[in-house]
């Protein structure tokens, strides 16, 4: 799937900003020039050669900030989409398998954390078990979980009333064997879609908790703080908000761009699709 | 006997679709059920394989009382792969992602044969059904209806099944397939394997089937042996069936008849 996602345009460039965005996750904090925390007496300086992008209000580099910031930015992102992954896939399927009442319960389940404001929830949380991106993070997963239960059921609930399913059934297959065998294939495709677009969701909420000061300690850095921390001082330096934004931006920009790409690429069901496309050419044989 | 039926009731919601109905194939015997789209042909056949659940009445299969079975009784039972049913329709009945012999191979790994034995297999059975043996490797979308058809055949047969239930199996068939195909039956048929052959047209069951069962409005009306059905049927809805096959005799039952036989259909009423 990967190798076709990067035969497309827009996934080759989602892919290489995701990659740059990943790079920064793992050396950000080596490659920031001078101490995100330490200040200087240069405050709210313009760009110039020894601050590349200027300095805030305490006189602090903030490309080096930004730099810094990154992982945290990135590692709830990523926290998010693989708690609400696991969180919603598992019972998406099951819910078609375990019978009346685990599918009510499961579907009840999904309306009611679909109705509750997640931004307030996490900040809600955060109060309770104490200021940490990973808490906060680790109820943003589940309140957006319902997105993947909701793609895993409908993908699954396609295939198991599927005539194919029921020639496994009528050779003795248990209901493990249909989906290792025959679901997973088909509910794979839209999961991919899914992660894409909730890693993008991931950045943004990641990035609003930080803007209000939520999730991490003040002297440390992160994108949403950088950003709100200039806001502040928009009559003195009008540009500065620029390169937060641009960053949370163009990342979020880049998880949708892969999602489509994705999309694009698996349509229906994985192999068969590849297949119609070879049909279409007239490379397949036919008898 | 290989297949036994007896007084089943099969219930959708308040629809009575299957009213008694009793039904027997032996080894090495081949029973046509004939009967109108609606009439309760595929509910009877997926009455015997446990995918519709009777509401009342007796499904023998291969000696064993399978009408009480559920879960993990009838996987057993199933994976013995003694019933196997053939879907009406090939495309929809193979998994678009699967390759022809991940398909045909399925019910044999089910069985926890090794993926070798089972792929060997595959290309016996290939074979068998006169399926190319470069097709194995296809996908479904990629063959002709009549390969995939000989596909979901090989898939049925690779587990030696002892029932065999068709489920219009050559309705979707152009003339010159639908004789091989028939052609293949007769032979699976002299294997001693037992077949129930569903269908619309008598026309394509009365070559083949030793006897015939007609289906209609969820009840068997008529049963008998294929030339008894034929040449002398009893039940109007059956006359009917045959006027309307002109094949099957010299010169069809003319408008008139039919209208007749129709009209004394609506007289007697259905069985509701």
């Amino acid at each position: 799937m990967i190798r076709r996602v990067l035969r497309l345009t827009s996934g080759r460039i989602a892919i290489g900003i995701l990659g740059f965005i990943a790079f920064l996750a793992v050396f950000g904090p080596i490659l920031a020039p001078q101490d995100p925390l330490e200040g200087t007496t240069d405050i709210l300086a313009n760009p110039s050669s020894a601050h590349l992008l200027g300095t805030d209000y305490l006189g602090r580099d903030v490309l080096s900030r930004l730099l810094d910031g990154s992982r945290v930015s990135v590692l709830g992102a990523v926290q998010v989409a693989l708690i609400a992954l696991v969180v919603g896939v598992v019972p998406g399927i099951l819910s078609v398998y375990f019978g009346r009442a685990f599918e009510w319960v499961t579907l009840r389940l999904a309306d009611t954390l679909v109705a509750l404001p997640f931004l307030v929830f996490a900040v809600a949380v955060t109060a309770l078990l104490g200021n940490g991106i990973p808490q906060a993070m680790f109820v943003v997963g589940i309140m957006v979980s319902p997105l993947f239960y909701r793609v895993a059921r409908a993908a699954t609930l396609s295939v198991a009333r599927s005539q194919y399913v029921e020639a496994a059934i009528v050779a003795g297959a248990s209901v493990g064997w249909v989906v290792r065998k025959h679901v997973w294939v088909k509910v794979l495709p839209p999961i991919a879609v899914a992660l894409a677009n909730t890693t993008g969701v991931g950045f943004v909420i990641v990035s609003s908790l930080t803007f209000l000061g939520i999730g991490v300690q003040p002297p440390a850095p992160t994108w949403g703080g950088v950003l709100a921390s200039e806001l502040g001082y928009l009559s003195f330096q009008p540009w500065a908000p620029l390169a937060p934004t641009a960053l949370i931006m163009a990342t979020v920009w880049a998880c949708n761009l892969l999602a489509d790409a994705i999309r694009d690429v698996t349509g229906q069901a994985g192999r068969a699709l590849l297949n119609t496309r070879k049909v279409a050419d007239g490379s397949a044989v036919t008898a | 006997m290989s297949l036994e039926v007896s007084n089943l009731d099969v219930h959708y919601g308040r629809t009575h679709a299957l009213r008694g109905a009793s039904l027997s194939v032996a080894a090495g015997e081949t029973v046509g059920l004939i009967g109108e789209t609606g009439s309760g042909k595929s509910t009877l056949a997926r009455a015997v394989v446990g995918l519709v659940r009777p509401s009342a009445g007796r499904v023998t299969v291969a000696g064993e009382d399978v009408t009480g079975y559920r879960g993990r009784r009838w996987r057993a039972l199933r994976r013995r792969g003694l019933v196997q049913y053939v879907f009406q329709d090939p495309l929809r009945s193979l998994d678009p992602d699967l390759t022809v012999e991940e398909s045909i191979v399925e019910p044999l790994l089910i069985q926890g044969r090794p993926r070798r034995a089972a792929a060997e297999r595959a290309r016996e059975l290939a074979a068998r059904v006169h399926l190319d043996e470069a097709l194995l490797s296809r996908l479904p979308g990629e063959l002709s209806g009549g390969q995939r058809q000989r596909v979901t055949v090989a898939r049925a047969l690779i587990t030696e099944p002892r029932v065999v239930i068709l489920d219009e199996p050559v309705s979707a068939l152009d003339a010159a397939t639908r004789v091989r195909a028939l052609e293949f039956f007769k032979q699976l048929r002299a294997s001693g394997t037992a077949l129930l052959f569903i269908s619309h047209d008598l026309g394509s069951v009365a070559g083949i089937a030793d006897r015939i069962a007609v289906l209609y409005q969820g009840e068997i009306v008529e049963t008998g042996p294929a030339r008894t059905i034929v040449n002398a049927a009893e039940h109007p809805y059956t006359r009917l069936l045959v006027g309307s096959a002109p094949t099957l005799r010299s010169a069809a039952a003319d408008r008139a008849e039919r209208e007749e036989l129709r009209a004394l259909l609506q007289t007697i009423g259905g069985p509701a």
